[in-house]
């Protein structure tokens, strides 16, 4: 491929154009196309769970055999189990079922805390949450549930908590922080 | 490999912006390095001092601050973009085979530390985009099994974060880009005379361009940040949010499938296209007298000196196995390769394993004494990743073909002008600032005009060279070249008659 001469006006020129279109890409595409998360009227659900959970199963008593079959310094007479139970977590939106999942407690021997973050986009206006959380779901646990009318406002945040205390929810306010 | 060529037609040899990728990802970082001491100055670390200090930065103080905070920004794009390009390239001319595993293997966690110091960047200034950022990334890891309580519980609304996650980041924001400094250094450890500063000309053009993008098109921070409204519309970097809008599509775990799955497949690709292993070089005491020559042109810091085996007070190379490509080039720079010897004919001290110096002169000598009434006899030296020469063979043209243009002792060249009727000598290969074995043209075209040894003995006297580095692809120039060459020396033959 035949070569510009080295220094010359229209070699100056190609590279000005080359460097005009390097900043033009970077330019460009530093901030755009934009991304749009939500439609206009639409507007976010967070659902969030923290539970220490509960431990499954009773201390028991151990006999002299099992106490004399432990090191010296690890003999006690109670043992308790450490593992949690898991929970099912039902979530409906005006009476259509949403999200179902079966959280597990943290740590290798489930012994950890139950933790959940969900995130929903929901269009604004009346809104009927139903939770139902059901600890131990298989062994045949007590569903909790709660229930709640919202005016659920565009572009606004729902939240809905249930940690040890029990239920809750709230949508903040907005706090806008004025420009300079 | 056709845009390469097609900006070296408005590029001075040596300037073009492809040939220095390297060295231009650490102009930019050092860019980005230089405007970020200057924000850190007047940044401060709460959840309000945040957005409004870079908001003063970039208005208050538009002619300095907010330039400095444009070129931060803009020097981060073009460094991802510099990167992706080295990283393309890179694979598409296999410099990944063989030793060459060490600096592709290095670079690959590079971009993780590239992408996760960028988007630091973006938390700090804690506007709509730092608060998409921020949930995206929380939504990432809390996909992971290992997570215990989700990171997005302290992103939940205005009141779970404090100034103090603010020195968090700034520490972090700090501290990642000097680990992917300390990352670039381990990944230019296996090659010598690594260029870390692009040619002059190229850094002031590059900075100039981006000074008038920064005054043309400031950056600029969205809405500040406000954890009680979900973001709407986020404007997306796209050098380095590329995949967050992909995490808010399909979720963390296809996210994770993805980036995980790309890292792996270039962490493999030296493994699996690991190619037919080369010959390296090899050291022959005998012929070794230690003077380093080899030892200083290697490009792949493979060779290194001990105290001669049989020499007293002499040094001898050792070639590093593991580390040699087989480039040659310690062999075109061993002192004893030269021919014009009275004994041993072209033995040298170090040579490839598949073929040593005194083979190759042979082989050449052998294709030239097929045609000794050749008139005006070219003898085509190329090299096995620039144009292909093999095809320009006639009773005319002897085409010898190398690992590498530098693997060619110049005294060869004084021999066969000499001594075997070779009327002109044409070097090509890669393209200069391109070659595949990094330094072979350059080194070549050094000793070629007496700047370093060893250098041809005759030069413009008994020796014509001509050297056209026209790159892969580059045939059609070479053959043109060559008449060219045979015309002149017709010409040149008539005018003395």
């Amino acid at each position: 491929m035949p070569k510009m001469p080295e220094g010359t006006v229209m070699q100056r020129l190609a590279q000005l154009l080359f460097f005009s279109a390097l900043m033009v890409f970077a330019g460009y595409f530093s901030d755009s196309p934009a991304y749009q998360l939500l439609e206009s009227g639409q507007t976010e659900l967070k659902l969030v769970v923290r539970h220490s959970g509960n431990i499954i199963g009773e201390c028991r008593a151990l006999d002299t055999g099992e106490i004399a079959a432990l090191a010296p310094n690890m003999r006690r007479p109670m043992v308790c189990p450490r593992e949690k139970a898991p929970m099912r977590v039902e979530l409906d939106l005006n009476n259509k079922r949403e999200f179902t999942e079966t959280i597990t407690p943290s740590g290798l021997h489930d012994d950890g805390v139950l933790a959940l973050f969900r995130k929903f986009t929901l269009d604004s206006g009346d809104l009927i949450l139903h939770l139902r959380i059901t600890e131990n779901p298989d062994a045949g646990g007590l569903p909790r549930d709660y229930e709640k009318q919202f005016q659920v406002d565009a572009h606004s945040t729902l939240i809905v908590e249930y940690t040890d205390s029990g239920f809750s929810s709230w949508q903040p306010q907005h706090s806008p922080r004025p420009r300079l | 490999m056709k845009v390469e060529a097609f900006l070296d037609r408005f590029f001075p040899a040596g300037s073009n912006p492809l040939y220095q990728l390297g060295a231009v990802s650490f102009f930019l970082f050092w860019i980005i390095a230089v405007t970020g001491l200057y924000l850190f100055i007047f940044f401060e670390t709460s959840i309000t001092g945040a957005y409004q200090s870079v908001e003063s930065i970039t208005h208050e103080q538009f002619y300095i601050g907010g330039i400095m905070r444009s070129l931060h920004r803009y020097a981060s794009a073009l460094l991802a973009l510099s990167v992706t390009i080295h990283l393309i390239k890179e694979l598409g001319m296999k410099r990944f085979q063989g030793p060459r595993w060490f600096s592709w293997v290095s670079g690959v966690p590079l971009i993780w530390l590239l992408f996760a110091s960028s988007l630091g960047g973006y938390w700090l200034v804690w506007d709509e985009k730092a608060q998409y950022i921020a949930l995206t990334t929380a939504a990432l890891f809390d996909y992971l099994p290992i997570v215990v309580e989700p990171m997005a519980f302290g992103f939940l609304d205005g009141t779970t974060v404090s100034d103090r996650f603010f020195s968090l980041l700034i520490f972090l924001h700090v501290g990642l880009p000097l680990a992917l400094l300390l990352g670039m250094f381990i990944h230019i450890q296996r090659i010598s005379n690594s260029s870390t500063f692009p040619a002059r000309g190229l850094a002031l053009s590059l900075l100039g361009a981006m000074v008038v993008l920064s005054v043309v098109k400031p950056a600029l921070s969205l809405g500040p940040a406000d954890l009680n409204r979900p973001v709407q519309t986020v404007q997306v970097d796209w050098f380095y949010m590329n995949v967050f809008p992909l995490i808010s599509e399909t979720g963390a775990g296809a996210a994770w499938v993805i980036l995980l799955g790309i890292t792996i497949a270039l962490l493999l690709v030296p493994l699996i296209f690991r190619g037919v292993p080369k010959p390296i070089a090899i050291v022959d005491p005998d012929y070794c007298n230690g003077c380093s020559w080899c030892f200083a042109d290697c490009p792949y810091d493979a060779i290194y000196m001990k105290p001669h085996e049989k020499l007293a007070n002499h040094l001898q190379s050792v070639v590093v196995a593991d580390k040699c490509v087989g480039c040659g080039i310690c062999a075109g720079a061993c002192p004893t390769a030269t021919p014009f010897k009275s004994v041993n004919n072209a033995y040298s001290g170090i040579n490839l394993a598949d073929e040593n110096n005194a083979a190759i002169l042979v082989r050449t000598q052998e294709q030239i004494r097929q045609h000794p009434q050749a008139d005006k006899h070219v003898l085509v030296v190329g090299c096995a990743h620039g144009p292909q020469i093999d095809q320009l063979a006639s009773d005319v043209v002897t085409p010898l073909t190398l690992e590498c243009v530098g693997q060619l002792p110049p005294s060869y060249l004084d021999y066969l002008c000499r001594k075997e009727g070779v009327d002109s000598v044409l070097l090509t290969g890669c393209a200069p600032g391109n070659c595949f074995h990094r330094l072979g043209v350059e080194l070549q075209e050094a000793r070629l005009a007496h700047e370093r040894e060893p250098h041809l003995r005759f030069k413009d006297v008994h020796v014509k060279v001509t050297t056209l580095w026209a790159g892969a692809g580059g045939e059609t120039t070479v053959a043109r070249a060559v008449a060219q060459l045979q015309q002149d020396e017709r010409i040149a033959d008539a005018k003395d008659a």
